[in-house]
This record gives C-alpha cells, sequence and structure tokens, in this order.
C-alpha cells in the first residue's frame, strides 16, 4: 500500500462523519435506481407471465394447408435449430349444434386436434379433468359443463360433423377472395390464403369467420354440409380463452390422434424460438424456416419479452422510468458532488502540505478518486441490496393490487431481478460517483501550496469582485449602496450583499440544491398529480347503488346507429352524444297517412310513444324489485335535450373556450346540448321537498317545471372537474322536433358556426339521417333558416348544488330534473330514453346480482315489450368502485414513496450545502466577530445571504421543473389522451415551504456550529 | 493611570484528566499608553491572555478591566460593541475578509457600529501605513505585510483603548517585521496608543517599554525598559 493510499484511508476514516454521509448518498443512487429498474423488469416479467398464461408461450403461428410439409419443414427447423418446440392444431371438422345449444356456445362447435405441448405453447390447460391422450377423447370449453343439459367428464357426446360451405345471399352473385371476406368475429385469413377464391360452394377453413351477408356486408352466407356423426368422451374442460381456442363461430373442442380422413382444413404450427432480439428478427427466421407461408406473430408476448419495444403503454412505462432515472441520477449527482466537494475543500490544507512534501498532481487526483472509489465499493453492493429490499417490501404490500390492475391476478406480481438491471444501476452509480468526483478531484491537484498552508485558501473574491471593490473604495462610495437589504438587515445586510457580489462562489452550491429540492419534489407532484388525474378521470361519474341496469329500445324506422349510441348513453352520464337527441323521428310514413305533416303531429306521436315506453320500464321496474337479493335504489329515464338557455342562468363552463356541449349564439342566449331526467315521483318529491319546494308545483303537466343541476363535469382547459353550468333559475326552451320540407328533422347538433344566419357563434344544426349518404356520412345537416322548429318551454324552479344521488350525481352538460309523471304528457323531444335502474347488491355479489337483473330484464322485455330492444347491459359500480380504490391506492403509495425519497435526497443536499457553505466559511465569522460583529448582526447577515440563495434557487429551479414537468407529461398522455398539461402548485407551495424549512434548520444549525466554536479556536484554525 | 488591569486571571480548557490550565492566577496592569511586549515560548499562554484581554473569548475565573470596566460583566451584544470600540487586534495571519477592500477592511469596525467614518483619520492611517494608491485591493492583491498593515490600519482606526497584537510579525520577512514594528512603535509614540504585543522576537521585544515573560499560564518575568 503507497502512502497516498494510506492517506486517504485515513482521511476517510479520520471524516467519520462526512464519509458516512456520503457513502449513504451512494447508497441512495444505487438503491434508487436498482428499485426503478427493478420495477421496470417486475411489471415486465409479470406481463409476460400473465401473457403466457393467458395466450402461451408461442411465438409465431405459421399456417398451411398440407400438415406433412408443413411439419416436415418444422422438424427440419428444430434441427438447424432456427424454432425451439413446436405445436401443432388441425381442422378436424365443425361439430352442428342445435338452437339451444348455439345460444350457449356459438354457431358450430369447432373441432382442433392437437399434437405437441399445447399446455404450454398454446395455454390450453384443462381446469378440469385432463387432456385427450387417444383418439375419440375430447375435452370441451367449460360453458359446457354448465350450459343446457351440463356435461361432465366421463360422459360421452356424439355431433353431427360436417363442412361449412359457402352460400351466396339471396339476390346476390359473384365470388370474393380471402382477403375481401369482411372479419366478422373471428380472424380472417393470412396474406397466402388472400388471394383463394371464395365461390359458391367453396369449403372454408376456421380462418375465414362466420359469413353473414346481412351482418357483414358481404355477399355469401354459409352452411353446414354434414359429413357424417362422431362420438367423444369427454375427458376435459378448459375455462380460459387463449388465441388458439376461440373463433367467431365458438370455442373449439380439442382432441388429438384423429384418423386422417377426419383432417381436413387448415394446420396451425405454434412454434418458440431462442435468441431473437427483435420482431424483424422473429419474422426472418420465421421466413427462413417455412418460406413463403403465412405466419401470426405473437405480439403481446414479444413486447414483454422485450422483443417488441413499440406500442403506446409500453412507451409511456419506459418514458416515466426514464425521466425518473435522470432525475434520480441529477439529484445524486448533486448529493455526492456536494460531499465530495465540500470534503476536498475542508481539506485544502491537508492536500497543500501533501503537495508541499513532494505529491504531484496526479497523486492527489488519485487519492481523491481512490477515495470514491472506496466509497463506491462500499456503497454500491448495498444499495443494490436495500434497492432489492426495499421493492421486496413494496411490492409485498402492493403486488397483489398491482396485479389486478394489469389483469395479471393469477400470476401475481412478483420481484423480478434481472442482472443486466442491477448492472446498470451499479455502472450508472459508479459512473455517478466518478463525474461527482471529478471536479473536486482537479480542484484539489490544483492547490497552491502557500495559500494553503498559510489559510489563505479562501480566497474568495471574484474578478469582477475585484473591480467592484476597487470602485467601493472612493469615499463617497464608502459603506454606502445598502440598498433594501442594508435597510433591512443593517450592516449585517450590506455586509451580505458584498459577499454576494463580489464573492466566488456565492452559495453556488447552495443555490443549485435548492434549485434541485424545487425539481425534485415537483417532479414528484407532477407525477402524482398526473397520476391522480387519471385515475380521477378513469374513476368518473358514479352512479348510485352497487349495480345498475342500463336498457334503451331502438325505433326500427331509424336506419343504423341505434346500438352504438345505447353504448355511449350507457357508458356515460346522458348528453354525451350530440346526435342522441331526437335520435330519430317516431313513424312519420304513419303520420304521413293523415296529410301534410305538422309540426304539432310530430310532437304528439313523440310524446305518445315516450309515454307508452314509460309505462314499459315502470313495469318492467316492478319486475327486476322482485329479483332476489337485488335492494331496488330507484330508476329514471334520460336523454338527451338540445336547449336554449338564457344567458342569465348560464354558468361559467360554457363561457370558456372550448366549452362542453354548446356556447353562446349570436342573440345572447346559449345553445346547449343538455339531458333531461325524468326522476321516479317518489324520488323527485324528495329532491323537491329537500330544495323546501312543494312537489305539487311539478305536477302540472301544461306546464313543464324542473330542478337544475348546477354542476357538471367538464375540462376548464386544465384538469376534468366540476364546473358551473346552471347558475340561476329561469325558462328555457326544450327543442322538441323539427320539420324540414314536410320531412321530419332527425335531430339537432349544436355547432359553432363562424357564418351563422344571424352572425358567428353557437346554433342548433338540424341534421336528417341518411344512411347513404354523397359523403358517405350517415346524417346530412339541413340549414336551419329551412327548417320549423318546435319548442317547449320548461321552467327551471330551483338549481340543485348537487344532483340526487339517483340522478347519477354529476352529468357533462345542463341537467333538468322532472317527475316520472310527465313522461304521460311530454317527452320533450327525446325518442327513445335510456332506462336506468339502480339496485344495491349484498357485498362482493354485484356482478352476479347485476347478471340476474339483466337476465330478468332482457326476459321482460322480450315477452312484454313491444318494442325492440336496441341496448341492455349491466354496470357494476361496486365492483368498478372497488377496482379504482385499489388503483387510486396504488398511486397513491407509489407517489408518496416517491415524494419522500425524493424530499429527503432534497432536503439531505441542501442541508449538506447550506451547512457547509457557513462551516467553511467560520474563520471569515470569526475575524468579523473579533472586530465587533455582533450576533444580531451576524444572524442578519446569514439570513440575508440565505434569502439570496433562496432567490437564485428558486427561478431556475421552478423553470427546470416546469420542463419536467412538462416531459412527464409528455410521457404520460403519449397513451392516455385528455390529459391537459397542468402544473402542480399545490406541490410548488410544498416544495417552497420544505425548502425554506431545509434552509432555516440548515442556517440554525450551521449558525450554531459556527457560534459553538470559540472565536479564538476559529481564528487560529490551523488550515492543516 | 491604569487602562487595563488583569487580576487573578485563570483560563482551564478541557474538563477533568484533559484539562489544561492555559493561564493561571495571572494579574498585571497596563498604563495608558504604555507598549508591553509579552513574550514566551508557544503553548505558554501568552495568546489565550491576548483574548482575553481582547474580549473574543470568556475567563474561568478572575477579571479584566478596561478603562475601569470589568470586560466580562457585558453580554454577549455588549461584549460585540467593547470589541468595536475599546479594542484593536492584530494577527499573525492578518485575518482580512477577503471580500472586503483595504478601506472597508479597515473602517469595518466603524461601520459595524453604525458610524460614519472619520475620513480624515482614515487619510492619515492610510498615508502613515503606506497604503495609498491601494484602497480598493482586495486582501489577495495585497502583499504579506501590506496586508498586516490593513490589519493594524483596522485595529487603530477606532483609536480603541488598546491594541493587542498577536505575533504580528511572526509570518513577515525581517523587512517588514522591521517596518511594522516601527508602525507599532510609531502609533504608539504618536498617538500615545496603549498597545500590547506578543512576540518571540527578541530584538522586537526589546523595543517596548515593558517586556511580560509568561511560562506554563504563569507569569515569570515583569520588566520594564528604561531608555
Amino acid at each position: 500500500m503507497n502512502a497516498m493510499t494510506t492517506f486517504t484511508i485515513k482521511s476517510l476514516r479520520a471524516n467519520k462523519v462526512r464519509t458516512l454521509v456520503t457513502i449513504a448518498g451512494v447508497v441512495l443512487a444505487a438503491a434508487l435506481l436498482t428499485a426503478v429498474l427493478t420495477s421496470y423488469t417486475s411489471l415486465q416479467a409479470m406481463l409476460y407471465e400473465a401473457e403466457t398464461r393467458m395466450a402461451g408461450t408461442w411465438m409465431a403461428e405459421v399456417q398451411g394447408d398440407d400438415f406433412d410439409a408443413l411439419a416436415s419443414e418444422a422438424r427440419e427447423a428444430q434441427a438447424a435449430g432456427q424454432v425451439n418446440d413446436v405445436a401443432y392444431l388441425r381442422d378436424a371438422g365443425f361439430g352442428e349444434l342445435t338452437e339451444q345449444q348455439q345460444n350457449y356456445f356459438g354457431r358450430y362447435l369447432p373441432l382442433a386436434d392437437f399434437s405437441g405441448d399445447i399446455e404450454t405453447l398454446c395455454s390450453l390447460r384443462p381446469s378440469e379433468g385432463r387432456l385427450p391422450e387417444k383418439a375419440g377423447e375430447i375435452m370441451l370449453f367449460d360453458t359446457w359443463r354448465t350450459a343446457g343439459d351440463g356435461v361432465e367428464v366421463g360422459d360421452t357426446i356424439t355431433v353431427p360433423v360436417g363442412e361449412r360451405v359457402a352460400v351466396l345471399a339471396p339476390g346476390r352473385t359473384g365470388s370474393m377472395t380471402h382477403g375481401e371476406v369482411p372479419a366478422s368475429g373471428g380472424f380472417v385469413g393470412g396474406m397466402e390464403a388472400a388471394e383463394d377464391e371464395i365461390a359458391e360452394g367453396t369449403v372454408l377453413d376456421s380462418s375465414i369467420g362466420y359469413l353473414d351477408a346481412a351482418l357483414d356486408g358481404g355477399i355469401f352466407n354459409e352452411e353446414l354440409r354434414v359429413t357424417g356423426e362422431r362420438t367423444y368422451t369427454v375427458v376435459g374442460f378448459y375455462d380460459n380463452i387463449p388465441y388458439a381456442a376461440s373463433h367467431g363461430f365458438g370455442m373449439t373442442a380439442f382432441t388429438c390422434d384423429s384418423p386422417d380422413d377426419e383432417l381436413t382444413g387448415l394446420n396451425r404450427a405454434y412454434v418458440t424460438m431462442a435468441g431473437v432480439g427483435s420482431t424483424a428478427a422473429v419474422e426472418q427466421r420465421i421466413e427462413e424456416a417455412f418460406p413463403d407461408r403465412y405466419a401470426e406473430l405473437h405480439m403481446g408476448l414479444l413486447r414483454y419479452m422485450g422483443v417488441r419495444t413499440d406500442g403506446a403503454i409500453w412507451d409511456t412505462f419506459f418514458n416515466i422510468a426514464a425521466v425518473l432515472a435522470v432525475v434520480i441520477i441529477v439529484a445524486c449527482v448533486s448529493l455526492i458532488y456536494n460531499a465530495f466537494a465540500i470534503s476536498v475543500a475542508e481539506r485544502t490544507g491537508q492536500f497543500g502540505l501533501l503537495a508541499s512534501v513532494g505529491a504531484s498532481r496526479r497523486q492527489l487526483r488519485r487519492a481523491v478518486a481512490l477515495e470514491a472509489l472506496i466509497v463506491a465499493a462500499i456503497g454500491v453492493p448495498l444499495g443494490l441490496v436495500v434497492g432489492i429490499g426495499g421493492c421486496t417490501v413494496t411490492f409485498a404490500a402492493l403486488g397483489p393490487s398491482l396485479a389486478t390492475i394489469f389483469g395479471a391476478a393469477e400470476v401475481g406480481f412478483n420481484l423480478s431481478v434481472a442482472p443486466w438491471a442491477l448492472a446498470v444501476a451499479a455502472g450508472l452509480t459508479v459512473a455517478t460517483v466518478l463525474f461527482s468526483v471529478f471536479v473536486p478531484a482537479w480542484r484539489a491537484s490544483r492547490v497552491n501550496v502557500i495559500d494553503a498552508l498559510r489559510g489563505n485558501q479562501s480566497a474568495r473574491a471574484s474578478k469582477r469582485g475585484a473591480a467592484r471593490a476597487a470602485r467601493a473604495a472612493n469615499p463617497a462610495k464608502l459603506w454606502r449602496g445598502r440598498g433594501i437589504a442594508g435597510r433591512v438587515f443593517g450592516m449585517g445586510g450590506l455586509l451580505a450583499r458584498i459577499n454576494e457580489k463580489r464573492g466566488a462562489s456565492k452559495g453556488m452550491a447552495a443555490s443549485v440544491s435548492l434549485a434541485l429540492a424545487i425539481v425534485l419534489l415537483m417532479t414528484a407532484g407532477s407525477l402524482s398529480t398526473f397520476l391522480g388525474t387519471l385515475t380521477k378521470v378513469a374513476g368518473g361519474p358514479v352512479d348510485a347503488g352497487d349495480v345498475g341496469v342500463v336498457a334503451m329500445f331502438s325505433d326500427d324506422t331509424a336506419p343504423g346507429g341505434d346500438g352504438a349510441e345505447g353504448a355511449d348513453a350507457a357508458g356515460n352520464a346522458p348528453g354525451a352524444e350530440g346526435a342522441d337527441a331526437g335520435a330519430a323521428d317516431a313513424n312519420p310514413a304513419a303520420l304521413a297517412d293523415d296529410g301534410p305533416l305538422t309540426l304539432e303531429a310530430v310532437v304528439e306521436a313523440r310524446n305518445a310513444r315516450f309515454a307508452e315506453e314509460a309505462t314499459v320500464y315502470g313495469k318492467a321496474w316492478e319486475v327486476l324489485k322482485t329479483t332476489p337479493d337485488a335492494e331496488p335504489v330507484g330508476w329514471r329515464l334520460d336523454g338527451g335535450v338540445p336547449l336554449i338557455v338564457p344567458e342569465a342562468m348560464v354558468g361559467d363552463a360554457f363561457k370558456a373556450d372550448g366549452a362542453l356541449h354548446g356556447g353562446q349564439m349570436a342573440d345572447g342566449s346559449f345553445a346547449v346540448m343538455g339531458s333531461v331526467v325524468y326522476l321516479e315521483d317518489a324520488a323527485f318529491d324528495r329532491c323537491v321537498a329537500d330544495a323546501g319546494l312543494n312537489p305539487a308545483d311539478f305536477r302540472d303537466p301544461t306546464e313543464p317545471r324542473a330542478l337544475g343541476v348546477g354542476k357538471a363535469y367538464g375540462n376548464n382547459g386544465a384538469v376534468y372537474e366540476l364546473l358551473d353550468v346552471l347558475t340561476a333559475t329561469g325558462t328555457v326552451q326544450a327543442l322538441t322536433a323539427g320539420l324540414y320540407e314536410g320531412e321530419v328533422v332527425s335531430g339537432f347538433a349544436v355547432a359553432y358556426e363562424a357564418d351563422g344566419a344571424n352572425g358567428a357563434g353557437f346554433g342548433f344544426v338540424p341534421y336528417v339521417f341518411e344512411p347513404n349518404g354523397a359523403d358517405g356520412g350517415m346524417t346530412r345537416n339541413l340549414d336551419p333558416a329551412d327548417v320549423e322548429t318546435a319548442t317547449t318551454p320548461v321552467e327551471v324552479v330551483a338549481v340543485l348544488n348537487e344532483a340526487p344521488e339517483l340522478v347519477g350525481m354529476y352529468g357533462e352538460s345542463v341537467q333538468l330534473i322532472v317527475p316520472m309523471s310527465l313522461a304521460a304528457t311530454h317527452s320533450l323531444g327525446i325518442i327513445d330514453p335510456t332506462f336506468r335502474a339502480s339496485f344495491d347488491a349484498p357485498e362482493g355479489r354485484s356482478g352476479e346480482v347485476g347478471d340476474d337483473l339483466v337476465n330478468a330484464a332482457g326476459t321482460f322485455f322480450h315477452d312484454e315489450a313491444p318494442f325492440e330492444v336496441a341496448f341492455l347491459a349491466m354496470n357494476d359500480y361496486a365492483g368498478d368502485v372497488a377496482s379504482n380504490q385499489t388503483l387510486a391506492m396504488v398511486v397513491n403509495v407509489f407517489c408518496l414513496l416517491f415524494t419522500v425519497i425524493l424530499a429527503l435526497i432534497a432536503m439531505a443536499n441542501v442541508f449538506n450545502t447550506v451547512t457547509n457553505g457557513l462551516i467553511l466559511r467560520r474563520r471569515e465569522f470569526a475575524v468579523m466577530r473579533s472586530v465587533g460583529l455582533s450576533n444580531r448582526q451576524f444572524r442578519a447577515m446569514i439570513v440575508d445571504e440565505c434569502v439570496a440563495w433562496c432567490a437564485r434557487g428558486l427561478v431556475p429551479g421552478v423553470l427546470l421543473s416546469l420542463l419536467v414537468s412538462w416531459l412527464l407529461w409528455v410521457a404520460v398522455s403519449g397513451s392516455l389522451s385528455g390529459l391537459s398539461f397542468m402544473v402542480p402548485w399545490a406541490y410548488v407551495a410544498l416544495a417552497f415551504a420544505m425548502t425554506a424549512a431545509a434552509v432555516g434548520i440548515s442556517v440554525a444549525y450551521g449558525m450554531h456550529r459556527c457560534k459553538a466554536d470559540n472565536v479564538v479556536e476559529a481564528l487560529r484554525m490551523d488550515s492543516v | 493611570m491604569d487602562i487595563l488591569t488583569v487580576s487573578h486571571l485563570t483560563k482551564i480548557y478541557g474538563e477533568g484528566e484533559a484539562a489544561t490550565r492555559a493561564l493561571d492566577d495571572v494579574s498585571f496592569s497596563v498604563q495608558e499608553g504604555e507598549f508591553v511586549a509579552i513574550v514566551g515560548s508557544s503553548g505558554s499562554g501568552k495568546s489565550t491572555l491576548l483574548h482575553l484581554i481582547g474580549g473574543v473569548d470568556r475567563p474561568t475565573s478572575g477579571h479584566v478591566l478596561l478603562n475601569g470596566a470589568d470586560v466580562y460583566a457585558r453580554s454577549d451584544e455588549e461584549l460585540a460593541v467593547f470589541r468595536r470600540r475599546e479594542v484593536g487586534l492584530v494577527y499573525q495571519f492578518y485575518n482580512l475578509v477577503p471580500v472586503l477592500n483595504v478601506v472597508e477592511n479597515m473602517t469595518l469596525p466603524v461601520a459595524l457600529d453604525g458610524r460614519t467614518v472619520n475620513q480624515d483619520r482614515l487619510g492619515g492611517l492610510l498615508d502613515r501605513l503606506g497604503l495609498r494608491g491601494r484602497e480598493g485591493h482586495l486582501p489577495r492583491q495585497l502583499s504579506g505585510g501590506q496586508q498586516q498593515r490593513v490589519a493594524i490600519g483596522r485595529a487603530l482606526m477606532n483609536a480603541p483603548a488598546v491594541v493587542l497584537a498577536d505575533e504580528p510579525t511572526g509570518n513577515l520577512d525581517t523587512a517588514n517585521s522591521r517596518e511594522i514594528m516601527q508602525l507599532l512603535r510609531d502609533s504608539n509614540r504618536d498617538f500615545g496608543q496603549t498597545m500590547v504585543v506578543i512576540t518571540h522576537d527578541e530584538e522586537i521585544a526589546l523595543a517596548a517599554d515593558r517586556i511580560i515573560a509568561v511560562e506554563d499560564g504563569r507569569i515569570v518575568r515583569d520588566e520594564r525598559i528604561r531608555r
């Protein structure tokens, strides 16, 4: 061991506290990097694991008609090492199902003959029983156990089996290629097959989805040509739905060792391979091994293997991890750099001494570098251990929730430590340490021997400082120019100002660490704000009750669109879709018989239909109430209604740019796509009574009266939140019908028009449905000037602060609430309202109860309703809330951990730099005190300096943190749109408060240390 | 008239077995205008004595009376004021504030006291100290001798009751040492400035009116030099 090494080790030992602080910094850096990378690899491993469980480990699927050729290519590829494992699935005909069975199992029972390890490769695992082992055995999808007559392991089933044949639809002629076949559920055959022609009588293999010209718009239907009957012994069931088992026409049944004559159609080989690094490499290898064959890649799996790195969600994770890693590295560089810089600065004298006895600059640099390496050698392994330990603990606590969120509950979120991640974490930390030590080492080697020995090293004035000092010597200027600081802080402030103006370092380290503290805290803040907003938006408005049944009837005279709109209406609050309102006209043909169509007649017809639907739904409600375990909460009907709202009633929500569902018209009033909720009378009366009004006032059928909801959800340009929509009572006009040249207007859209009839502004644009319109759209807009419009005044008697729970809390626009009794006379322009019934369910059983309710509703509507059901669904609010809460908890815990860790780094850094900045100057302070600087003046000086550091640190800190926030926002919004960029002001305030507190504590400690120092000792303070 | 009286001054550093008796029951007095040299080997306690007189340290026991007032009866704040007005300190390593220029360093005690700088006195001192033309220089732009002259200027600026100098020439070459000594001697003679100077340079000591020798925290010799 040479002298310098000995010296280094001795000085590390001598400065125990500093050494420990430095090592702690390195440990923290390594631990954080390890944690970030390990979280990343663990997530990847979980998703990979989940994908293999769900879909199998196959990486590519190769198709071919000739099995022997395919198999021999596969064998050669295996021998050549191009592929590892191979499993085969071969079409073995399609079983015919009875009409009842079709309700449960789909159009056919597709049969597939397997060979190879399909459990691993295709994730075809029996959930009960076992896989078939010999000819005549079969594994069925799980629903066979329970549906219909029920089948058990050991039973035999006999099915007519045949081949699917294309049949031209009535009135159609010609042929199609595979590529042209509309994908009607199943997946369409591949490129090779794409050019094959399908004509009348073509036998269809399993790669072609179910052909139904009426549904898919093609020219073919299909039928099953039964060729024989087969009997199988059921040996097992499977209950997951992997890629290999799902077809548009039914869940596949698996058998094996079938006779060759039963194996007709398509053959599929599922292969795995090793040593491929990209999607292109997988494709290339498949092309080499199976020339000219159609292949599908298992993209989901390849992504999680890291072979495929595109895909928005993955980019988001990677971007977030990258931003966090950069922030962490910067934080740690700062922490470690400061520790070393201060360590070197404190020992300048020592280095001078060493230089004076002949140490070369190289040796001095090496001494510091060696110190760094020793610190790294201790800190890095410790950091890796701490990081992995931290992940283990965190994952143990959050793992199940995380796994649930990512849909991988079965797999679980387990720690997955990748050697490359550890290597990267260690490498980055060592690089951080070396980088941190570079400047101090260089500085150490430049120490002037004489100055160092004389204790003159603190030649702190800068060149500009010297020029300033020269100017200040003028007697007239002596001790002048105190400025504000001088007035507030007196002589101490003046000294601080001089120090700031002339000093070389200007408390740079302190300012930088302050800036960094702001950046770190705001990074944490941005992250939690963005993620928090996401979970909030994901949560959305919550409806009353644990489960809800949503239904809508369709007007069979209105072509197209109903189903989609129903889905929208059910998924969102009412009024979300402008096109919903007045979705279709009520039987215009019937009306037209009685002479020319009048607006009154249209309105009357709509009212009549609405009243009838309301009656049916009322009966449905009575029926649903009898469902076991379903505790009735209430029901309502709602629909979108175009409203003209006087300016005096409208809240800010419609006045902002990019307002929701409406805006100001040229005449000053507002065009709004609102919604009307018909609430069952009892519940409505309770709301009215709560508002201090008389329910009887709302019963007059000639004068519709409503309650208005004051707030609605919307995007205020920054966040998705509650906004004021209605602020005052008054009378609004509902557009109930429109006539255009004797034609009934289908609906009104609210749109901004730069050159409307009355000038620029919002307005109502009437439209009619036109499925095969010239422009390809579904509707044709009409000139408002040519349209005759009927309106109904609705008096808003009171504006509720908050919507009643049964109304779904908040919508996204103006919401009016009227009693259900009004449905008998007024549709207010709504044609097919959405029916929403809410129920409570025993805890944990909301899903089941919801299913029961939907079934009961389906049966009732089928048997009793004179309308066609466009949409019927159930909403499991209780289940959604539970999963939202889980997500919110995970996000919160993650953000909290991250914030706490970053705050610790930031505060440690501020403390380190500020206290050391003071302690390094204690000789200077002692001089001042020895010539009469009082404690009060001393404090004033330090406080003034701190204010200056803060001011210098905060501005760049805030700017930099805005940049980091923006980068994070870019990363997050990459996969999730609708998130506006916003500054987390609460965290800005928190950051300011915390840094101010840290500075305060540091200064107090630093001053305590300086004062505790005996002036005598400080003055004498030998530099060596 | 006695301007400075030190009575039974004792200073113990540390506690228990580690306790070091830096000063042990030291008593003497200094007359106004006197030039006293304190000599002794290193560690004899002479610097401790000087700091106790200067009000930058507190004694374990005993009293220091300057201008008839007990130095250590004052609070810390009062002590700071005392140091500004009544004492001028000169150190071996100059101890100038690095960011302040020559005149600012010299007038720092006046400024700390919130008083206006007496430009005549400042000008006179600059001339006498040979610092004319260097008023705006920062300490690092000056030689060691010049820095020490600034320190002396700072000590004299307030016309304190006593100037205390701790090895003022210890860091200087012979020529500079002589010059500094001459400056101290001259200010003593011309302004009647009371001086207490620590040195172990016999030649310098011999320029004083009186030599007090300290060994192991005690006064072992106290003699007036007759000229």
